[in-house]
């Protein structure tokens, strides 16, 4: 549909196998039952959950730029499989040099209650759907892991959140400001791409629909009222997908600028919101329907909005790094 | 996914950073904006720093468009004056235009010897540009042209125009249109300067009187003029073909220290400077994108330019209203030439412009998303 940069045969081979499982789910998803772990299954079997586990040399096994295209395609389904959490998960343990800090269990990533940073009391884990079972957080510069209560829910259906039960325990690895910067870059940049799926597909099936949608006996897409509100959309999904591939692209570069991850994840946070809210004006009445899946979308896409910073806190961090004063004023 | 960035380009951008320190001019008493601008991309032109993307064989570089984008960064944040707006003009010669119309026009171009205005825009052909009606009737090895334009920038003080003209049936829509160089020398031209909301004027109306232009001066064959205007106006919608990203980068830089000149940031302003950041940065890396697609698909830029036409317009015109609350209203309550107020007004032309907004937003959901008619 719309020209994009060349992709390598490996990652059109990446991407295929990727939407191959999000199809999967979409087909299968009864409107209610939050099943995801045949998705999991699956991921796993491909090797997609650990794409960011380190190799002899301690680099990453996958490059940022194709852990994007798993993490688009994965949201585009608004899939439950706990694959961004795990992905944030690995990466932190890689950064802090430590591996599998509980052997054969799946994890996620600690949070404070406002979801602004890693944590380790006094937090809960994001995006702890089955089977994750434990979380890794910050304490200080050391990183710790605790075993969680059962999910609790969340208003993101796919990604529930689940408390701790256990005591932090370190786990020997600790991150420097440097690494805990790598990890908030690596982050945004995942999150980023995640409201890039997860928006862009919902705006791409009103944009269908709006072809098939007849009200005073033509298309409703045939009116340019719903035409300018698509275009609109489209021209924030473009730019968020520019965003995303260069702060991929920047990471891998290993120049090590992370600012265009602040910007990815800061101008994604409002864009993807505003790209599904239109997405739900085109399909009308039945997208406030629980059975029709555009309020997956957006909930997934607030709540995506607020992890590791919402694009208020971002933009006023992003003014410091640029003035030179990051170190101090918030 | 490839940027295109390298030590060749890091080091073309830490050159050209050091040459603009030195080099960078501020306009003389009296000099008229077009002057000015005329002279400073005269100046960058010596310097080596135009054409940068554009065949050696006619004065350019021949580098990837890549260095496009870092002229113009480098220009913004130098606060310099605006990089030239040649990238989209004359583009039509590389595609359309004979070897000699090359080795004639296109050095003078880039050298900033010669100015060229653009001749597309009618009283009655604005958004519908395919209403146009100016006639160009042959005659012998000559056209004779005669019709009215208007919103020409910089006509009174250009040396050619790129100018459409009908050669074909009168309402023939699309087709029978054709592209012509006409030297403004020419016997038959008047220009009138518009003086704009802004109090400058940089807009002319052109009337043309039975003017003579040489059959050697048509751009590629009768009835190409359309698709010439299309290529011509699609590069026009690029922030870094036009030279925008520096005007943009250099006006947020100002804006910055302006409201942090004694040091203290209010909350707000903080988060509002932030919000432009990110949208500025995110055109940028836009643009970026774009340019690496058309180098590595060795493609001509077409509708998607719509899709930048729109993230540019958004980024001036939220730059400029944005300023005027930070600034506050001093901005307003000062007499004759508030800088800021003209870059405010100037930016709601923006949207205007090149292909009003609600044109792009047609070419989007029709030709990019497949909508219905």
């Amino acid at each position: 549909m719309t020209a994009t940069l060349h992709e390598s045969e490996e990652d059109v081979a990446l991407r295929r196998t990727v939407a191959d499982i999000a199809e999967r789910c979409r087909s299968t998803r009864a409107a209610e039952v939050d099943d995801h772990t045949s998705c999991w299954g699956a991921l796993v079997r491909s090797g997609l959950t650990e794409l960011r586990g380190a190799d002899d040399d301690g680099a990453p096994l996958a490059t940022v730029g194709q852990v994007v295209i798993v993490v688009e395609e994965m949201a585009r389904a608004v899939c439950g499989a706990p694959l961004v959490g795990t992905l944030l998960a690995t990466e932190l343990q890689r950064l802090a040099d430590v591996d599998h800090v509980v052997p054969d269990e799946a994890l996620t990533v600690l949070l404070d209650q406002e979801l602004r940073g890693l944590a380790a009391d006094d937090a809960l884990a994001w995006d702890a759907g089955v089977p994750v079972t434990h979380a890794v957080g910050l304490d200080g510069e050391n990183l710790v892991v605790r075993a969680l209560e059962g999910a609790t829910g969340s208003q993101d259906l796919s990604r529930p959140v689940a408390v701790p039960a256990g005591d932090a325990e370190l786990v020997g690895g600790t991150l420097d400001a440097d690494a805990r910067t790598a990890f908030e870059a690596f982050a945004h940049v995942v999150l980023a791409a995640d409201l890039l799926g997860a928006s862009g597909a919902v705006l791409e099936s009103a944009i269908e629909y709006a072809g098939q949608r007849v009200q005073f006996g033509q298309p409703i897409g045939t009116f340019q009222a719903v035409q300018h509100l698509c275009a609109r959309a489209h021209v924030q999904v473009e730019a968020q997908r520019s965003a995303v591939l260069f702060a991929a692209w920047s990471l891998d570069s290993g120049q090590g600028d992370v600012v265009p991850a602040i910007v990815a994840k800061a101008y994604g946070a409002s864009a993807a919101v505003e790209v599904v809210e239109k997405a739900v004006q085109v399909f009308g009445g039945v997208a406030i329907t629980w059975e029709f899946p555009a309020h997956r979308h957006l909930r997934r896409v607030l709540l995506d909005a607020e992890v590791l910073g919402n694009g208020s806190a971002l933009s006023g961090h992003l003014f410091d790094v640029v003035e030179g004063r990051s170190d101090g004023l918030q | 996914m490839d940027f295109s960035d390298s030590s060749e380009i890091a080091e073309f951008r830490s050159g050209l950073r050091t040459w603009l320190v030195d080099h960078t001019i501020t306009p003389e008493a009296e000099e008229s904006e077009a002057m000015f601008l005329k002279r400073w991309h005269q100046v960058l032109f010596r310097g080596g720093w135009v054409g940068l993307s554009w065949p050696t064989e006619y004065g350019g570089k021949g580098l990837s468009n890549a260095y496009d984008v870092v002229l113009n960064e480098e220009i913004g944040a130098s606060g310099a004056p605006d990089a030239p707006r040649i990238g989209y003009m004359g583009r039509a010669f590389l595609q359309w235009g004979t070897e000699e119309q090359r080795e004639r026009f296109l050095p003078g171009l880039l050298s900033g010897d010669d100015y060229w205005c653009q001749g597309f825009s009618e009283p009655n052909a604005g958004s519908d540009l395919a209403n146009l009606s100016t006639r160009a009737v042959k005659d012998g090895d000559r056209y004779r042209i005669t019709g009215q334009k208007v919103w020409t920038s910089y006509a009174e003080y250009a040396d050619y125009c790129i100018l459409l003209a009908r050669t074909g049936e009168p309402g023939g829509r699309h087709k029978g249109v054709s592209a012509f160089v006409v030297p403004m020398k020419s016997a038959g031209i008047d220009v009138r300067p518009i003086v704009a909301a802004t109090g400058e004027s940089e807009f002319c109306e052109m009337f043309f009187e039975d003017v003579e232009v040489a059959e050697e001066n048509r751009i590629g064959a009768e009835g190409d003029g359309w698709a010439i205007a299309m290529m011509t106006v699609a590069y026009e919608r690029g922030a870094a073909d036009v030279g925008y990203l520096s005007k943009f980068g250099a006006a947020l830089g100002e804006l910055r220290t302006l409201v942090s000149s004694d040091g203290h940031v209010p909350p707000l302003a903080r988060q509002r400077l932030g919000e432009l950041e990110v949208r500025f940065r995110v055109l940028t890396e836009h643009v970026r994108r774009r340019l690496t697609e058309r180098e590595q698909n060795d493609s001509l830029p077409g509708p998607e330019m719509s899709v930048d036409k729109i993230l540019m317009t958004d980024v001036d015109q939220t730059l400029h209203r944005a300023a005027l609350e930070l600034l506050g209203p001093s901005v307003l309550t000062t007499g004759p030439g508030s800088r800021w107020l003209e870059k405010y007004i100037y930016s709601r032309a923006a949207s205007i412009y090149g292909g009003s907004e609600q044109v792009q937003l047609n070419i989007i959901a029709q030709r990019l998303l497949g909508m219905p008619r």
